[in-house]
C-alpha cells in the first residue's frame, strides 16, 4: 500500500542508495575502476480523444489519456538493483481503469554469491513451460504479474538447478490476497553423468511445486487455505528431434473463474519437433481441465493469475484477422497444432535464385468429453476423448519469396472457425467463419528508400461481416516511416455500420529514441474472459508514442 | 562459503517440505450453514447495515447469476443488507441495443456517475460499503459473501431514521431522515437519500440460456431510479459531531412518472470522504438504511 501512497519515498530511497555508486562512478575517472553500469528503458503513450458519433466513441471528459514508465537497472560485478515507475494519468481507453495513478510497483536488489543467487523486492519467474508459475509483463497489453519477495537459485553441481520463492503479487497499484510459496528443480542429465556428456542424446528432468495460501473469509463456503499445484516435465532430444511434455495437477480450488467448483484441476503440454537445414516440424498438443490458478480466488479478468496456460494457435500480425485471436480456456478444453516451414533451396525450381520459403500451420481446438455433475465437483470427464464442441480452427499456408534484390512479396492464406460464444463467454453469435486472403508487397526503391503495400480482405459468416482493408507504408533508412491505412467493413449486416475506420502514422528514430505520431479511428470490441466481460470502446483520436532506450 | 551454501540447501528444502505440506482437501459437504452475525453494540440504539451496489445491465448476459447471489444474501440478512442495482454505461445504453429489447432506460445520471467515477470496467462487478477487500474495490460476484459479512461483523457508528410521508395526489414525498452519532463522527460525513424499485419488468439478456438468450419479461430487483439528493449528497456536519449528536435533514421530492409508488424503497446512507491525496475514489459507506416509500 505505501507503494502507492508514497511513490516519490521509494524514488528517493533509490537515488539515495545510489548515491554512492554515483559518486564512486564520478572518481572513476581518475582511478579507473569498475563502477558498474545504469541502463533503461522509457516509454510513452498519449492519447487525444475525440468524440465520433458514428462509431459509437465514449465522450472522454479528459480529452486527454497517458501510459508512461520508466525502467532503471543498475549492475556492478556480482551485484544488481533496479526500479520501474509508472505513470497511468489516465490509464488510456482499453486498459483496466484499476491502473490509474503514479507509483513504483517494481524495485529489486540481488546478487549472485558462488552457486548462489539472491533477488529481494520485485522479480519475474517461470517454472517450466508456466503450467504451474509464469510471472512476467506485457505493458502493451496492461498486464503485468511481478512477484515481490525473496527468490533463490542454487546451482549446487554442473547441471542440477533449485529456485525457491515466497512472494506476494502484484495487482494493479496494490497486492493479490494470496501468499504464493514455490519450488523448482532441474537436472541437465548429460551434465551430470559424465558418459553421456558428448553424446548425442539430451535429456533434462524438472519438477515444480507452488502453493497459495488465502484466508477463507466466505460464509458459505468451506474453501481450501492452502491450494498447491505441481507439475512434472521431461525434455528429450537427438539429432534434430526434439521431444518437450509437462504435466501439472492442481488440488481442489473454487474460485470466482470456475464458478466455485471442488473438482481438482489438471494440464498436459507435448511437443515435438525436427528441425534440419531449410526444413523445421512441430507437433504439439495439450489439454486443460479446471487450471485457472490465481494469487486470489475472487480474482477476475486478466489479474493475478499465477500460471500460464499456452495458446498453441498461431498469434497472426495481420491487421484484420486480429478481430478474432484465440484466447485459452482454462476451465477445459483440449487441443494440437502442426506447423510446418520449408525453404526451397536456392536455385531450384521453385527456390528461384533467391530461395522460397513456404509454412503451413494448422490448429484445432476442441472442447472437453465431459459431463455435467449435480454437485459441487462441477463435471467428469474422459482423458482419452475429446469433446464435441468446436472452439477453434485455423488452416493458414504462408507464402514467401524474393524476386529480386529489389521486390519481395509474402502471400498468405488464413481459413479461420472462432467460436465467439465459447472465447468471449457469450451466447447468440455461434461459430464465426472466416477467409481471409493478404498480399504483402514490398519494393526498394534505392538502398535507403523502401516502400510496402498490405491488401487484405477478410470474409466473414456471421458476426460484423466482410472487412477489407489496404494499408502502404513509407520508410528511409534507418529514421523515418510514415504509414496510412483503413479497413472498411463493408460487409456489416447493418448498413449505418458499413464504416471506414482509418489511419496514419509518421515516426522517427534517431540514437535510441523511437518517436511514432498517429491518428486514426479504433473500432470498438468486448473482451470476455472467464464469463466477465470488458468492453473496450471505439476511439477516433490523436495518438503519441516515445521510445527510448539507454 | 560452505556455510551459505548449507543454509541454501537447508532454505531450497524446507520450501520444499513445507509447500508439499501447504494443500488442503475439502471433502463434502462443501457449504457451511450460514450464522446471522453477532449484534455488535446495543442493537436498540443502533445495528450496522450494510450496503450492496450491484453494478448490471439488461445487455449483460453474465450479470443474472450475479443478482442471484445478491438476492440470496439478501434473504439471509434481511434488513441489515441493502441492495441497490445500478443500471449503467454500455451494457444498460438502450440506444446501442434496440429490439427485440425495447427495454425502459434505467440509467440514471447518478449511476452513470458511480460507474465512471469507481472505475467500473466489467459487468457483473459491485461494491460492498465502497470499501476496498485485498486492495480491490470492485469485487466480483463471489467476493461479495465474504465482504458482506466482515462488514456486518463491523461496529455501527450511528443509525439513520427515515420517516416518509407521501401523498399519492401529487406524488409528493415528505421525507425527514435523521441521523444520531453513536460514536465521535466527522466532518466529512454526507448523507445520500435516493429511491429504487422492486420489481421493474424489463428484457434482459441471460447466457444460461439457449440463444438469443433474451428474457423479455425479467424481474429487475432494487432498480436504482433517481437520486434525490444528488450524486454524493448532503455534508451533515460543520464540526466534528460527538456521540449523541442528532442531525435532521429533510426533502421534498416529486417522484418520477415512470416509477409506480407501490414498488418504491428510499435509501439512505452515510458516507465518509476522507481526504486522501493518493486516492480520491475513497468515499467509504459507514451507515446505511432503507424503508418502503408507502
Amino acid at each position: 500500500m505505501k507503494n502507492i501512497l508514497f511513490p516519490c519515498k521509494h524514488l528517493c530511497l533509490l537515488l539515495l542508495t545510489l548515491t554512492p555508486f554515483l559518486i564512486q562512478a564520478q572518481k572513476s575517472d581518475s582511478t579507473r575502476t569498475d563502477l558498474g553500469n545504469i541502463s533503461g528503458n522509457f516509454q510513452t503513450d498519449f492519447q487525444y480523444y475525440r468524440y465520433d458519433s458514428l462509431i459509437g466513441t465514449p465522450r472522454v471528459p479528459e480529452k486527454t489519456r497517458m501510459n508512461g514508465f520508466l525502467n532503471l537497472n543498475y549492475t556492478r560485478g556480482k551485484f544488481r538493483m533496479g526500479t520501474r515507475y509508472e505513470s497511468y494519468l489516465n490509464p488510456i481507453l482499453g486498459f483496466d481503469p484499476r491502473f490509474v495513478g503514479n507509483g513504483i510497483m517494481y524495485r529489486y536488489a540481488g546478487y549472485t554469491q558462488g552457486d548462489l543467487d539472491i533477488t529481494v523486492g520485485h522479480f519475474y519467474e517461470q517454472f517450466g513451460t508456466g503450467l504451474t508459475l509464469r510471472s512476467y509483463e506485457e505493458r502493451n497489453l496492461g498486464f503485468d504479474n511481478a512477484l515481490d519477495g525473496v527468490r533463490l537459485k542454487y546451482n549446487p553441481l554442473p547441471g542440477v538447478y533449485f529456485k525457491g520463492i515466497v512472494a506476494k503479487m502484484r495487482s494493479f497499484f496494490t497486492y493479490g490476497a494470496g501468499l504464493i510459496r514455490g519450488g523448482d528443480g532441474e537436472v541437465l542429465i548429460n551434465e551430470v553423468i559424465p558418459a553421456w556428456k558428448e553424446g548425442k542424446v539430451r535429456w533434462s528432468l524438472g519438477g515444480s511445486f507452488v502453493s497459495r495460501y488465502q484466508a477463507d473469509e466466505d460464509p458459505i463456503y468451506k474453501l481450501p487455505l492452502n491450494v498447491a499445484t505441481g507439475a512434472g516435465r521431461t525434455m528429450f532430444a537427438v539429432g534434430g528431434f526434439s521431444l518437450l511434455g509437462e504435466y501439472a495437477y492442481k488440488i481442489n480450488d473454487p474460485s470466482a473463474t470456475n464458478n466455485l467448483i471442488y473438482r481438482p484441476g489438471d494440464a498436459a503440454f507435448l511437443n515435438l519437433s525436427y528441425s534440419q537445414k531449410g526444413l523445421g516440424i512441430s507437433l504439439s498438443a495439450k489439454r486443460i481441465v479446471n487450471m485457472d490458478f490465481r494469487a486470489d480466488r475472487t480474482a477476475f479478468g486478466n489479474n493475478l493469475n499465477i500460471n500460464f496456460l499456452p495458446a498453441l494457435t498461431k498469434q497472426h500480425t495481420y491487421r484484420l484477422i486480429t478481430l478474432y485471436p484465440y484466447a485459452t480456456q482454462p476451465n477445459g478444453e483440449v487441443g494440437i497444432q502442426g506447423d510446418l516451414s520449408y525453404t526451397f533451396p536456392k536455385k531450384s525450381a521453385l527456390g528461384g535464385k533467391y530461395g522460397t520459403t513456404l509454412t503451413f500451420n494448422y490448429g484445432l481446438i476442441h472442447s472437453l468429453d465431459s459431463t455435467l455433475r449435480t454437485d459441487e465437483l462441477g463435471y467428469d470427464t474422459k482423458f482419452a476423448s475429446i469433446g464435441e464442441k468446436l472452439y477453434f480452427e485455423d488452416f493458414n499456408v504462408e507464402l514467401s519469396k524474393k524476386w529480386s534484390p529489389k521486390i519481395k512479396t509474402i502471400l498468405t492464406y488464413i481459413h479461420l472457425d472462432y467460436n465467439k460464444d465459447v472465447i468471449e463467454g457469450r451466447t447468440g453469435f455461434g461459430l464465426i467463419r472466416t477467409q481471409t486472403a493478404i498480399v504483402d508487397f514490398s519494393y526498394k526503391i534505392s538502398a535507403k528508400k523502401n516502400i510496402r503495400a498490405e491488401f487484405q480482405h477478410m470474409g466473414v459468416k456471421g458476426d460484423m461481416g466482410s472487412w477489407a482493408m489496404g494499408l502502404l507504408e513509407y520508410t528511409i533508412a534507418p529514421k523515418w516511416f510514415v504509414a496510412v491505412w483503413d479497413e472498411y467493413n463493408y460487409g456489416n449486416p447493418d448498413d449505418i455500420k458499413k464504416l471506414h475506420y482509418y489511419g496514419g502514422s509518421v515516426g522517427l528514430i534517431k540514437n535510441g529514441n523511437r518517436i511514432t505520431a498517429g491518428y486514426g479511428r479504433q473500432r470498438a470490441g468486448i473482451f470476455c474472459v472467464g464469463g466477465v466481460c470488458r468492453f473496450v470502446p471505439a476511439s477516433n483520436g490523436f495518438s503519441l508514442s516515445v521510445t527510448s532506450t539507454f | 562459503m560452505k556455510i551459505t551454501r548449507f543454509y541454501a540447501v537447508i532454505l531450497i528444502l524446507s520450501g520444499i517440505f513445507f509447500s508439499l505440506n501447504s494443500c488442503d482437501v475439502i471433502e463434502a459437504p462443501y457449504t457451511e450453514s450460514l450464522v446471522a452475525p453477532t449484534d455488535t453494540g446495543d442493537t436498540s440504539v443502533a445495528v450496522r447495515k450494510v450496503l450492496l451496489e450491484d453494478f448490471t445491465g439488461f445487455y449483460c448476459g453474465t450479470c443474472p447469476p450475479a443478482s442471484e447471489i445478491a438476492a440470496a444474501l439478501d434473504s439471509t440478512y434481511a434488513d441489515r443488507l441493502i441492495v441497490v442495482g445500478i443500471h449503467a454505461n454500455f451494457f444498460a445504453d438502450v440506444s446501442l441495443h434496440s429490439a427485440p429489447y425495447n427495454s425502459p432506460d434505467l440509467r440514471t445520471p447518478a449511476g452513470e456517475e458511480y460507474y465512471n467515477f469507481f472505475g467500473i470496467s466489467s459487468n457483473p462487478s459491485g461494491m460492498v460499503n465502497r470499501k476496498k477487500v485485498s486492495g480491490d474495490l470492485i469485487l466480483s460476484k463471489n467476493a461479495w459473501a465474504s465482504a458482506v459479512a466482515n462488514e456486518l461483523a463491523l461496529q455501527p457508528e450511528l443509525k439513520i431514521k427515515l420517516q416518509p410521508q407521501y401523498s399519492a395526489n401529487d406524488r409528493k414525498l415528505n421525507l425527514s431522515a435523521t441521523i444520531t452519532y453513536v460514536k465521535p463522527g466527522s466532518i466529512y460525513d454526507k448523507l445520500v437519500v435516493l429511491i429504487t424499485e422492486t420489481p421493474v419488468t424489463a428484457a434482459q439478456k441471460d447466457y444460461r440460456l439457449p440463444s438469443p438468450s433474451n428474457i423479455l419479461d425479467y424481474k429487475h430487483k432494487h432498480v436504482l431510479r433517481a437520486n434525490i439528493n444528488g450524486t454524493w449528497g448532503d455534508i451533515l456536519n460543520t464540526t466534528v459531531p460527538a456521540t449523541g449528536t442528532a442531525v435532521t435533514k429533510t426533502f421534498e421530492y416529486i417522484l418520477p412518472a415512470q416509477v409506480n409508488p407501490d414498488n418504491v424503497h428510499i435509501v439512505a446512507f452515510v458516507h465518509r470522504q476522507t481526504p486522501d491525496s493518493q486516492s480520491d475514489i475513497n468515499r467509504e459507506v459507514i451507515q446505511a438504511e432503507e424503508v418502503s416509500l408507502k
